[in-house]
């Protein structure tokens, strides 16, 4: 597996400029803005109230939002780099190298997966810890000009911390699973198609769907089978309902567990084993078209 | 089947759509040998190339080590190494990430010998493979290459572009450095002049057919050449039945496939023919005339 | 370096140039001769040509292999290679020469007297 992981660490050095230098780039910026406004005193919060009365729980709100928006990023940049890094090695003549090192193409394709579901994911959830420090260093620094009660905050909030961070981290696994097939669809198409690829793993589906509202209208539900089951399986778990909502309303901190619990019943285990079956499938197939190929 | 044949090729055959590229080839390369492969683009060169290093499937049987190249491409490759004409390192990793990772991912790669290889030249670990030079990154790929305990090196006109100082350096190191008797080296190259004296075996590939398949010093012996100033000799020379006949600077030469040099020497001066005269002679002929060694 | 296309072939070429070496004590007895590697990248000659080479000399007795160090010429190397070089001249090239003198009508002692005199001084043979 060292040469596995050799492979990823290749990965990692001719991207990280997006997904490490980037988003540490974002957090310094933060934390410089922050300083910025602590030394110019701009943090007497005199006025946000709110502050005073629940610190805990607008940490716990600033720290998830702050990890929805990496969220978004990372499933952005993961499309993304799955769409390139499955054709990277044709550019600059690169492929003859590659097929000159004792290494199988499928292996070579897994390990751009592997990149993408474990490596970049793991990047960003260092970017999510760091926004989480940011926000209570900023909350903790608000809650003390107003002299609330910042002994009970500053550990309140660290345990809250560590269930959020739990608890993210388990999204990303969950995401990364749950998304398999459809990153594994535009990157297994990057293959043949290159720089095509993300547009027509989306014209494929849509062609279908447009055939079977065409010809078999009326057979099956509105829109189609194809357009429903699609829709409905891009769709990530709502975490808005079920221990989200009854986190938001109560004054309990987060609670890791709970929501571990409710993420687990909520997921489709059966979509997940299905999606996961097909990713493999599909990077096989890529894998075979890339054995075969050997223009530069 | 030879013992210790490199590789065996029985009914090497592909065709590109319609087009069929190779017909049929058989040939077999033993150990420890250097064979130059030579003929002109479209001819079929590379395509056997790709055949012997499984980039391609192919009709026929061919055997590389014993092993099918297309179907155990990934295992060969720990035993077989080669290099192109286009320069394919990996353009964004250092020098010394690229030789981590081929530490990493290749069983018998040493660091030791491939930093070796480059002391003497400009590159630095540090560098970053898309600054360096063609003429450098050329170096650098034949150190990764020599730096691979391999048992069967391919060549696929390693020297194109380069200036002929890089060629120079490039093949004195390879016969000084790598070659052994248990190593074989195929080669194929525009520039066969260069190399002639270093092939042990050489092979033409005319229109997907092999014309010549033959040991050099089998091809020394059948194939002489003769210069001749005087036309009378000349039209003698031709009655022998010369392969090729070329007029430069008021001399006729002509190159002779299996004739007596006793019968030539009379006529006038009386040589081996360089490979790349042999291989525009044997080009003209109108049918090919596949030759064993 | 040698156009390798006149005449003969290559190994003989290479295998003349090393007794070359030997008689004219550019390789005394006892030295090490350059080894097959790096006549071979001087040279640009595929080894095993160099390698017949020297087996044409390991036959004579005059050089031989050291495991692991390479090829040396043996000692009373220089008097058998003179005895037989000089046995090689004298029966292959001695006669044609001499036809060829006495085709051109010229005087042999003529040409001895004017390959001695003091300004081109005739090599020593000993």
């Amino acid at each position: 597996m060292k040469a596995f992981a050799a492979l990823i660490h290749r990965e990692f050095i001719e991207h990280k400029g997006a997904f490490f230098l980037a988003p540490m780039v974002i957090i310094a910026l933060m934390f410089i803005v922050l300083g910025l406004a602590y030394v110019s005193g701009r943090l007497d919060i005199e006025d946000y109230g709110i502050i005073n009365a629940l610190p805990l729980r607008i940490f716990e709100i600033g720290f998830l939002a702050l990890s929805f928006g990496w969220w978004l990023y990372l499933l952005g940049g993961v499309v993304f780099y799955a769409a390139d890094s499955f054709w990277a090695d044709k550019r600059a003549n690169a492929m003859l190298f590659w097929k000159s090192m004792p290494q199988s193409d499928f292996k070579i394709l897994m390990s751009k997966l592997a990149t993408a579901t474990l490596l970049i994911p793991g990047l960003i959830f260092s970017a999510m810890l760091l926004s989480g420090v940011f926000v209570y260093v900023l909350v903790l620094v608000m809650a003390s000009t107003t002299g609330s009660n910042v002994g009970f905050f500053i550990s309140a909030a660290f345990w809250s911390y560590l269930n959020i961070a739990v608890s993210l981290l388990l999204v990303l696994a969950a995401s990364m699973l749950w998304y398999l097939p459809f990153i594994a669809w535009v990157a297994g198409h990057a293959v043949a198609v290159g720089r095509w690829s993300i547009p027509l793993s989306i014209l494929i589906p849509m062609v279908a769907v447009l055939i079977e509202n065409v010809f078999f209208r009326g057979m099956g539900p509105d829109g189609g089978h194809i357009w429903n089951y699609l829709t409905h399986r891009l769709e990530f778990p709502q975490l808005e309902e079920g221990y989200g909502e009854e986190w938001f309303f109560s004054t309990q901190a987060f609670d890791a567990s709970a929501f571990a619990l409710d993420l687990i019943m909520r997921i489709d285990w059966l979509q997940v084993a299905i999606g996961a079956v097909f990713a493999f499938i599909v990077v096989y197939l890529a894998s075979e078209y890339r054995r075969r190929t050997i223009d530069n | 089947m030879t013992e210790n044949a490199i590789i065996t090729a029985h009914g090497l055959r592909k065709s590109f759509g319609r087009k069929e590229v190779l017909h049929g080839l058989d040939f077999e390369i033993p150990a420890g040998r250097i064979y130059g492969l030579v003929g002109h683009n479209g001819a079929g060169k590379t395509t056997t190339l790709n055949a012997i290093l499984g980039l391609t499937d192919c009709e026929g049987t061919i055997r590389v080590l014993g092993e099918d190249p297309f179907a155990r491409r990934a295992q060969l490759m720990e035993n077989v190494a080669f290099i192109s004409d286009v320069a394919s390192l990996p353009r964004f990793l250092r020098v010394r990430e690229l030789f981590a990772l081929i530490s990493n991912i290749h069983p018998n790669f040493s660091q030791e010998k491939a930093r070796d290889f480059l002391t003497g030249t400009d590159i630095r670990m540090d560098a970053k493979i898309k600054h360096l030079s063609k003429g450098m990154i050329a170096q650098l790929h034949l150190a990764v290459v020599m730096a691979i305990d391999a048992k069967l090196l391919v060549l696929d006109e390693p020297t194109l572009g380069l200036d002929i100082s890089y060629r120079k350096r490039f093949y004195r190191r390879l016969l000084e450095d790598y070659m052994t008797e248990e190593r074989t080296l195929l080669i194929t190259t525009h520039q066969v002049d260069e190399i002639e004296f270093m092939l042990s075996d050489i092979m033409f590939i005319r229109d997907g057919e092999l014309i010549l398949h033959m040991q050099m010093e089998t091809v020394n012996e059948k194939f002489s050449q003769l210069v001749v100033t005087d036309p009378a000799k000349a039209e003698r020379a031709r009655g022998l039945r010369p392969v090729f006949e070329e007029t430069r600077f008021g001399q006729t030469v002509l190159i002779f496939d299996g004739v007596d040099r006793a019968e030539l020497t009379q006529l006038g001066q009386v040589s081996t023919p360089n490979v790349s005269d042999l291989f525009v002679a044997l080009m003209q002929r109108p049918t090919a005339n596949p030759s064993a060694a | 370096m040698d156009d390798f296309h006149t005449g003969q072939p290559i190994f003989v070429q290479i295998r003349q140039r090393l007794i070359e070496m030997i008689l004219q004590r550019a390789v005394g007895e006892g030295d090490a001769l350059p080894s097959v590697r790096q006549i071979s990248a001087d040279l640009s000659v595929n080894p095993l040509t160099v390698t017949k080479a020297f087996e044409a000399l390991v036959d004579l007795g005059v050089v031989e292999k050291r495991r692991g160090l390479g090829m040396f010429v043996k000692q009373g190397a220089r008097p058998l290679l003179l005895a037989h070089e000089r046995e090689k001249f004298l029966t292959e090239e001695w006669p044609r020469i001499a036809a060829q003198i006495a085709a051109l009508d010229l005087d042999v002692e003529q040409l001895l007297s004017e390959a001695r005199t003091p300004e081109t001084k005739g090599t020593q043979n000993d």
